[in-house]
């Protein structure tokens, strides 16, 4: 090798190369030593190594391994040193004896490589698989982490506790001894498939997957699956849950749902057979009060009749009770049938007001029905626009001692589409500030003072409201009391 | 001309005595029974004109009545009007579904009974009542407040 290489060698070499005597101090100092530390050749040469370079902190260690280099030949490590501007540098350090003709050491060559950004990036790495590892341990599932084959390489403490092995029996260990051996045929396969598509899912989404504890007993478990890409490769992280306890709430649901089930039906069944048994001797009384009043049987004495008229008004007036809570009841149990028809609205007031009018008119009042001379058409189910038709009408006449009861039908149109309103106006006694709150409550009937006088099961305006609001409508009213009221349907288009 | 004979099959005896009479005072001669077995025994030797049937009864209810007859070769198809108590979601559906004419629900209307009955049977059968009333009497429909 010419001379001019070997200069060229120390001359140009990227790291620093430093020629130390035996003593430790610096006899040769190459430009790449001037560029890491700052020193020039003249500042450095005859200085001690140690003196110059090395941070207070560091000098023991350095000793060490100065004595380690003189007896081994050679040592590598890693250090720290301190520039002439004060910085540190992480250095990778191979310091070498070297030895005269009689091999006795003559002086150190040490060869120093800036590795600060190494170290930086090192230390990221370090710092970022401390806080996944932390991470892991404060995640509240069990966490195991596998390789492409199918080994543990990083649990966590739930995990541990959750299959019951220790951290170093499970590290390098196959996942299948976690999973029960019914499903470890199929295990590798979705491992397989999980690695050809790597993504973020539920495993086994839908199916009951169970794990299996050290002691040989099993649990439910629900298992969310990631991808973690790393340089060295995909491994899948999953996230492993214990459910049995869910498992558990959901059964006691699902039995209380089936209990609920069973009692809604014992209603429905309930109501069905109380309907039956009600109308059963009903049909008996209204049946031959309505023969004694067709004097099929003979004739009847004056006062005969007027008594048997009483006994049919109260069995009438029992079986609309009845109706009204068998349909408050269907409506609870939402089994009343709606069979939504398009509808001729004149037609339906026109058929109320002629099952109505001739009451109205035996109290003396005046009984209007105002209906548009166009056809308003909607799409509605009759029998239940018809009872609530009937229910406030009859309400009218019946809270009505004198004046007028009117019925009147209008349409618009609102942006949302057209609006049917049905309204009910009375000159009646109207409505008190104070009963207004409990109109439509069951059984409410207010102005008690004139009960006697008044008729109707407490159940009309309750079950109207009901009935609106299962035709998707609402009913309102404005009142004054002595002035009359005004009840009115609106029912919408769609 | 023969008169035309009506079997009545209905448990409770009230209810039965009332459907009698009705078709008793109007001219028809009347049969009766207290379940569907004996009705089922009545409909199939007496030969009724129209049989109008409960449906809820011990020993053999109305649907099981219904099958029976229409299984039975010897049936001679008259109309089958069903009276019942029952009022629920569907009822009528599956009542007539099951093979009855018509579905009517008590408490019956003692002013149109026999007529709306009536009309199912033959014109030269039927004893007048059914134009006579058709338009007549009140349902006891729901007008109370």
């Amino acid at each position: 090798m010419t001379a001019e290489i070997t200069d060229k060698l120390w001359e140009q070499n990227p790291d620093a190369l430093i020629a130390i005597s035996i003593e430790g101090g610096i006899l040769h100092w190459n430009p790449a030593a001037q560029a890491i530390f700052g020193y020039r050749q003249d500042e450095a040469v005859g200085q001690l190594m140690l003196d110059l370079l090395v941070p207070k902190g560091h000098v023991d260690q350095e000793k060490h391994i100065q004595e380690d280099a003189l007896h081994l030949g050679l040592t590598v490590y890693e250090s720290v040193r301190r520039c002439k501007d004060g910085t540190l540098v992480h250095v990778s350090v191979s310091t070498k004896a070297v030895r005269d003709e009689n091999g006795k050491p003559a002086y150190f060559l040490s060869s120093q490589k800036d590795v600060t950004h190494l170290k930086m990036l090192r230390d990221a790495k370090l710092v970022e698989a401390r806080l996944f590892k932390d991470l892991l341990e404060t995640a509240p599932d069990a966490m195991v982490i596998v390789n492409r084959s199918g080994e543990m390489v990083l649990v966590n403490t739930q995990a541990v506790k959750l299959f019951g092995w220790s951290r170093e029996e499970l590290l390098g260990k196959n996942i299948d001894i976690l999973v029960p051996e019914r499903f470890r045929n199929h295990h590798p396969g979705h491992r397989n498939d999980f690695f050809e598509q790597p993504r973020t899912r539920a495993m086994g989404a839908g199916l009951d997957l169970s794990g299996l504890r050290r002691d040989g007993s099993e649990f439910p478990v629900e298992i969310s699956l990631s991808p973690l890409e790393t340089g060295e490769g995909v491994f899948v992280s999953s996230a492993i849950r214990d459910v049995t306890e869910r498992k558990r709430f959901e059964q006691a649901l699902r039995d209380k749902n089936i209990e609920l089930e069973n009692a809604a039906q014992a209603k429905d069944r309930f109501f069905a057979s109380m309907s039956h048994e009600l109308r059963t001797p009903l049909n008996a009384i209204l049946g031959f009060t309505g023969t004694l009043l067709m004097k099929l049987p003979g004739p009847l004495t004056e006062e005969q009749d007027k008594q048997l008229h009483i006994v049919q008004k109260g069995a009438r007036h029992l079986l609309s009770l009845i109706n009204d809570m068998l349909d408050l009841a269907k409506i609870g149990a939402n089994k009343l049938a709606l069979k939504p028809e398009i509808l001729d609205c004149n037609s339906v007031l026109e058929d109320v007001a002629a099952s109505l009018r001739l009451e109205a008119e035996k109290k003396g009042l005046d009984f209007m029905l105002s209906l548009p001379e166009h056809g308003v058409f909607l799409r509605t189910d009759r029998r239940a626009l018809s009872q609530i038709m009937i229910n406030l009408t009859g309400n009218a006449i019946k809270f009505t001692e004198c004046g007028r009861v009117c019925l009147r039908l209008e349409s618009r149109m609102e942006a949302q589409g057209k609006v049917v309103v049905f309204s009910v106006e009375d000159s009646g006694l109207g409505i008190a500030l104070q009963d207004q709150a409990l109109l439509f409550e069951a059984f409410s009937r207010v102005d008690a003072a004139d009960r006697r006088k008044l008729e109707g099961t407490g159940l009309g305006l309750h079950l109207s409201r009901k009935l609106a609001e299962q035709l998707g409508g609402k009913i309102t009213y404005q009142s004054e009391y002595g002035k009359g009221s005004i009840f009115t349907l609106e029912l919408r288009e769609g | 001309m023969m008169t035309a004979c009506i079997l009545i099959i209905e448990d409770d005896s009230a209810s039965r005595e009332l459907v009698r009479y009705l078709f008793a005072t109007s001219g028809y001669a009347t049969l009766d029974a207290e379940d569907g077995s004996i009705g089922l025994l009545l409909a199939l030797q007496a030969s009724p004109d129209l049989v109008i049937c409960d449906l809820q009864m011990p020993v053999m209810n109305g649907f099981e009545f219904v099958r029976r007859l229409q299984e039975h070769p010897h049936w001679r198809r008259v109309p089958l009007i069903a009276v019942t108590a029952f009022s629920m979601v569907g009822d009528r559906e599956t009542t007539l579904a099951a093979g009855f004419n018509d579905y009517i629900t008590k408490p019956i209307a003692p002013e149109t009974f026999v007529a709306q009955i009536e009309a199912f049977l033959p014109p030269e059968l039927r004893l007048g009542r059914a134009d006579q009333n058709a338009q007549e009497g009140d349902h006891g429909k729901n007008t109370d407040g």
